[in-house]
This record gives structure tokens, C-alpha cells and sequence, in this order.
């Protein structure tokens, strides 16, 4: 259509020396433990869930690369079909509390007045509930399971989502292109859903990163103390309890094996939250 | 043709005796003062005068926007609507299709992650015209304001663009509404010598093409007075002076219009430039009199002692006491 030249997406290669190396192999890290996650029935080397009397707590070796746990399960096996249940939780959780939070601050921004104050302070009430107890609650009233603990997590990490898009919203709204759109006569659902949020959205997705982890941890805890994934069924958090026993034997590896996998994921996907900071930072 | 059209259609924005003022703890602080302007349709009038003086505050009362806790008096009438009485989806109305605003600094009033095209097409697809369509009209209308390679430029993000070439995409967004009544908010001041002048020839002439009203605002008396019919000069919340804009050096009357005459250099004549002594006061420090009587040269007792009203001497209005013999007292050959 012109002729002044076109403009060619940037390779692969190019993109990673922009984002930089480091970023560049966390992404790639993460994301083939995602793809494990999806393909588990293709990846794992054996069943999670079929025990064997006869190799229980065994060592490393070819058949078993991380050893067996008490039944006798494969480790690595229920680490890779545990990572389903253990991401997952998370990413619902990280989903639900960014779209309250974002919804939440974005009104409270627009609308102002007693409307702001009335989210403030509910806001607030949120904060002041340590998030690990909401979850254990909600185990009280919809019962064992992953789907309580995680609505309630859900609820309880709003307030965090809301309180940083807010800051940045309340910035946002008062930008000149703001106001002008309201003077070409856009209403404000219009201004909000195509201008507001998205020049928001670098921050928001920086704090549902960072979030990521933290859920982990939270559900692992939740699964830990059996109140969340119920056996047979493979989740991080409930393969350390599990692996307890066997750890007091000296047999490390059942509970060792999740406990690094939590620890290693964390920290990945923290460092990628605090790149995807930074640059939403310089792109505010 | 345009003359017996405008005779025929009401006023395009009457605005009478609008006061706005602010709350403040020892009591109302007024803004505007009393503020009457109108505007036919198809006419372009320039409005003048120096910071604080109320210029952007009028514009915006015209979009109904005021300052926060603002109370306001008077009539603002856009096409024979009273615009004061509009909110919610009629004001929304309103603002979309019947008046349309430029401002200073286009970069700020462009969302910077929208490329120029959505930002064009924004008001029109809202409207409901199919995406193609839309970006058609976009793209001619871009070339109405002579940007070239519009196609291209549609594709653009605002931070590729000149201020110049931004400001006509503003223009360009304004005009795809096709508003009766354009306000131009110092619509030059953030851009280049060079490119204010096609900026302004490129608003004038798309303005007079459509037969559309234009409110022009601006520090530049003759910049107001080359692409106006009529100039308003207003201080400290009040307009001064309504005059036709070809007689601004020979007809004007009012000593506060003189004296930014000459407050500004001359391209024909050596001379020093003669400041305004003294320093603008704001529409509350007024008192009863006339807004200019401390400054003003010509003053007399009954000045400061009450308020001159705008009326009607010869081709032009004037609020001044003397008016009738300021034509014998001002020095006309000084201001050219």
C-alpha cells in the first residue's frame, strides 16, 4: 500500500537480545515446564499412580531417574503430572484476583467519590486477613479439595492486584487523551475498556506474575497440610507430606524432589515477574 | 452564498453573561465575570487576551466541562441548545457531534499506544460505520489536511509524528465528526514558527470549506486577525472588546486592545515595544470598576468606580466608559 517500506516483525533472535539472555532462558525454562505439564501422559516415563510393594523408597536409578516414594510410585512421574494441578491452581488464582482487582480499581477511579471510599475500605478489610487462613476457611466450608482454596486465594490476593493498578490507574485517568476522549463524547465503559486499561495492562501483568509465585506457595501449603489435592491424585504440595515420613528414614528423595521443584519454579517465575516490572515500568 | 446561509441559521454558540467562580474559604472566587460572546454560523472568531484572562476557561464552559466545585451562571446556547442544561447521554451526544476541540498539545491528547488511524476512526466506528468504510473516510479526510502518504500515516503511532503532522491529525479527527462549532485552544502555541502558519491556514480553510463556526484562541492578535472574521479581546474574566478582525488597527477602541497592539513588535516600523505596566489581574481582584482602570492610561474616576457593559459602538462592541472619544484619544498610526 506504500512505499515508504514495511515493518518485519523482529526474529526470535532478536527478540532475546532485547529481553536479554537471562530473561530470554527463564522464558524457555518455564515454558517447557508448562509444555510438560500439558503433555504429562507423553512425557512421563511411567504411571503417577501405580504403586509397587516391591520398590518402595528406592534410590536414583535408570528405571526410576529420582527413585520411588513409601508406595513405590516414580517420583519424577508424579512431579511431572503433579506440575498440572500445581500450576494450574495458581494461574486461576492469579487470573481471578487480577480481573476483580483491575475491575474493582479501574470504577473506583472513574466513578471516585463515596463509590472509591466504599472499595477502599473494603480493600482494606481484604488486607488485613492473612490470605493462607481465607484458603483453609474456604476448605472449612466447600470441603478438601482445590477449587475452595482457590476461589478464596483468589479473593484474598484482589486487594494487592487492586492497590497497583489503582496507583497507576488514578495516574493514567488524569492524562490529557483521557479527558479528551470524554470530550468526543465516549462514554466511560468505552474509555476505560479500550484506552485506560490497556495502557495499564504492562503493570497488571507484572503484578499477576509476581502473584504467580506466591499462589504456588499458598496452594502447595494448602496441599501440604492435606487439605487441598487429595490422594491418590499428584500435586507438589501433597507429595512433600507424603515424602515426610521417608525424609525421617533417610530417604530424602520422595520429599526433597517437590520441595526443590516448588523452590526452583518460584524463584524463576519471580525473577521473570521483576523483568516484566522493570519494563512495564519503563513503558508507563 | 455563505453570507445568506449564515443569515438564515440562528447563532451557533450564544454565550450571556456566563460567571463562574470557585469556592474558597473567605468566599466565592470568581473566574468569569460575566462573559457574552457570540458566533454565527460559519463565522470564525478569534478571542485574545493574556494568561488567566479566562480564554480556555470559556472554551471549556462551551463543552460543559468546569472546574471542579464550580458554580456557574448564565447561558451557554450551542445551535439554539442550551448547553448547561445537557448531561449524561445527551451531553455525550453533544460533545460527539456538535462541537469539536483542538488543543494546545496534540501529543498529550493522543493515546500513545493507539496507532493515528484508530485514534481517527475511534469516533466514527463508535458511531457504528463499518471498519472499512471508516478508514477510508479517515484517510481522505487525513489528505484534507494535507497529510501526505495518509494511507501510511494511518499505521503510524503518534510518537512517529511531528507535532506539526499531529496537530492535523487532530484536526483531521475533529472534522470527521462534523461538528457546527470547532473550538481552537491556542491550537498553534506548542508547534513550530514555520509550521503554525500552514497549521492555521489548513484549520481556517477546513472550517470555512464545511461552513463550519470556529472559536479561535490565541496570545497572537494578528494571527487571530488573519484567519478571523471577528476578534474578542478578553481580560480578567470579561471580554473587553468585539470588533470585525479586518478594522482590529483602525477601528478598535477599547485602550486595554491598543495597548497589546503595542505590546508586540512591529513588522513595519522601528519602534520600542511598549509593555503593559503594571501586572494582569485576576478576574477576583477586580473590585467594582473596570478590570483595566489601574493599568489603563486613559483612565478617569468613574473607571474604577463602576463596571463598563459591553455595547455597541459603530461596527464594534466596547466595554469602556470612554469609548466614544477613545477614537480621538488612541494613536492609530503607532499600532500598525
Amino acid at each position: 500500500m506504500s512505499t515508504i517500506g514495511r515493518v518485519y516483525p523482529p526474529s526470535v533472535f532478536a527478540r532475546a537480545r532485547r529481553f536479554g539472555w537471562a530473561t530470554t532462558a527463564l522464558v524457555v525454562i518455564l515454558g517447557l515446564i508448562v509444555l510438560a505439564a500439558i503433555f504429562a501422559p507423553l512425557v512421563a516415563p511411567d504411571s503417577p499412580t501405580a504403586t509397587n510393594i516391591l520398590d518402595t523408597s528406592a534410590g536414583p536409578s535408570i528405571s526410576h531417574l529420582l527413585g520411588t516414594d513409601s508406595l513405590g510410585r516414580d517420583i519424577l512421574s508424579r512431579l511431572i503430572y503433579g506440575s498440572r494441578l500445581s500450576l494450574l491452581g495458581p494461574v486461576i488464582v492469579v487470573l481471578l484476583s487480577s480481573v476483580i482487582g483491575t475491575a474493582l480499581s479501574v470504577s473506583s477511579v472513574w466513578i471516585g467519590g463515596w463509590y472509591s471510599v466504599l472499595i477502599g475500605r473494603i480493600l482494606d478489610l481484604l488486607f488485613s486477613v492473612p490470605s493462607l487462613l481465607i484458603a483453609i476457611l474456604a476448605v472449612a466450608f466447600v470441603g478438601p479439595g482445590l477449587t475452595g482454596p482457590v476461589i478464596a486465594l483468589g479473593l484474598a490476593y484482589t486487594p494487592y492486584a487492586a492497590r497497583v493498578v489503582q496507583s497507576v490507574a488514578i495516574r493514567e485517568r488524569n492524562l490529557a487523551y483521557i479527558e479528551s476522549g470524554e470530550l468526543i463524547g465516549f462514554g466511560g465503559w468505552s474509555i476505560c475498556t479500550r484506552h485506560l486499561i490497556p495502557n495499564v495492562m504492562p503493570m497488571i501483568r507484572a503484578q499477576a506474575t509476581i502473584s504467580f509465585g506466591s499462589a504456588l506457595l499458598d496452594l502447595a501449603a494448602v496441599s501440604f497440610l492435606g487439605l487441598g489435592v487429595q490422594p491418590p491424585s499428584a500435586a507438589w504440595g501433597l507429595m512433600v507430606s507424603e515424602g515426610e515420613a521417608a525424609l525421617l528414614n533417610g530417604q530424602p528423595a520422595a520429599a526433597l524432589a517437590p520441595v526443590i521443584t516448588i523452590l526452583v519454579v518460584v524463584v524463576m517465575v519471580n525473577l521473570l515477574g521483576d523483568q516484566v516490572d522493570k519494563r512495564s515500568k519503563r513503558a508507563l | 452564498m455563505r453570507v445568506a446561509e449564515r443569515a438564515m441559521r440562528v447563532a451557533e454558540l450564544d454565550i450571556q453573561d456566563l460567571k463562574i467562580s470557585l469556592p474558597r474559604v473567605d468566599g466565592p472566587r470568581p473566574i468569569l465575570a460575566g462573559v457574552t460572546l457570540s458566533i454565527a454560523a460559519g463565522e470564525a472568531v478569534g478571542l485574545v487576551g493574556e494568561s488567566g484572562s479566562g480564554k480556555s476557561t470559556t472554551a471549556r464552559a462551551v463543552m460543559r466541562l468546569f472546574p471542579p466545585k464550580a458554580t456557574v451562571s448564565g447561558t451557554v446556547d450551542v445551535a439554539g441548545r442550551s448547553v448547561l442544561a445537557l448531561s449524561g447521554q445527551a451531553l455525550r451526544e453533544f460533545r460527539g457531534h456538535e462541537v469539536g476541540m483542538i488543543y494546545q498539545d496534540p501529543r498529550s491528547r493522543i493515546n500513545p499506544l493507539r496507532r493515528i488511524g484508530d485514534f481517527i476512526t475511534e469516533g466514527m466506528r463508535d458511531q457504528g460505520v463499518p471498519r472499512g468504510d471508516a478508514s477510508q473516510r479517515a484517510i481522505s479526510l487525513l489528505e484534507s489536511v494535507s497529510l501526505t502518504n495518509a494511507a501510511h500515516r494511518m499505521n503510524q503511532y503518534p510518537g512517529e509524528l511531528s507535532g506539526g503532522l499531529l496537530q492535523r491529525v487532530m484536526i483531521a479527527s475533529v472534522l470527521a465528526t462534523e461538528p457546527g462549532l470547532i473550538l481552537a485552544d491556542e491550537p498553534t502555541s506548542a508547534l513550530d514558527v514555520t509550521t503554525q502558519e500552514e497549521v492555521v491556514a489548513i484549520l481556517g480553510d477546513a472550517c470555512r470549506e464545511r461552513g463550519m463556526s470556529l472559536l479561535f484562541i490565541t496570545h497572537d492578535l494578528d494571527l487571530a486577525a488573519a484567519i478571523t472574521d471577528r476578534i474578542a479581546v478578553m481580560s480578567a474574566g470579561l471580554v473587553l472588546e468585539v470588533l470585525p478582525s479586518a478594522l482590529l488597527h483602525s477601528e478598535l477602541r477599547h485602550p486595554y486592545t491598543a495597548a497589546l497592539l503595542l505590546s508586540r513588535p512591529s513588522l513595519h516600523a522601528r519602534r520600542r515595544i511598549e509593555a503593559i505596566p503594571g501586572a494582569p489581574i485576576a478576574a477576583y481582584e477586580s473590585g467594582t470598576g473596570c478590570v483595566f482602570a489601574s493599568r489603563c492610561p486613559f483612565a478617569i474616576d468613574v473607571c474604577s468606580e463602576s463596571r463598563p457593559v459591553l455595547r455597541k459602538i459603530g461596527v464594534s462592541q466596547v466595554a469602556c466608559h470612554r469609548a466614544e472619544e477613545m477614537g480621538g484619544l488612541i494613536d492609530y498610526g503607532a499600532l500598525a
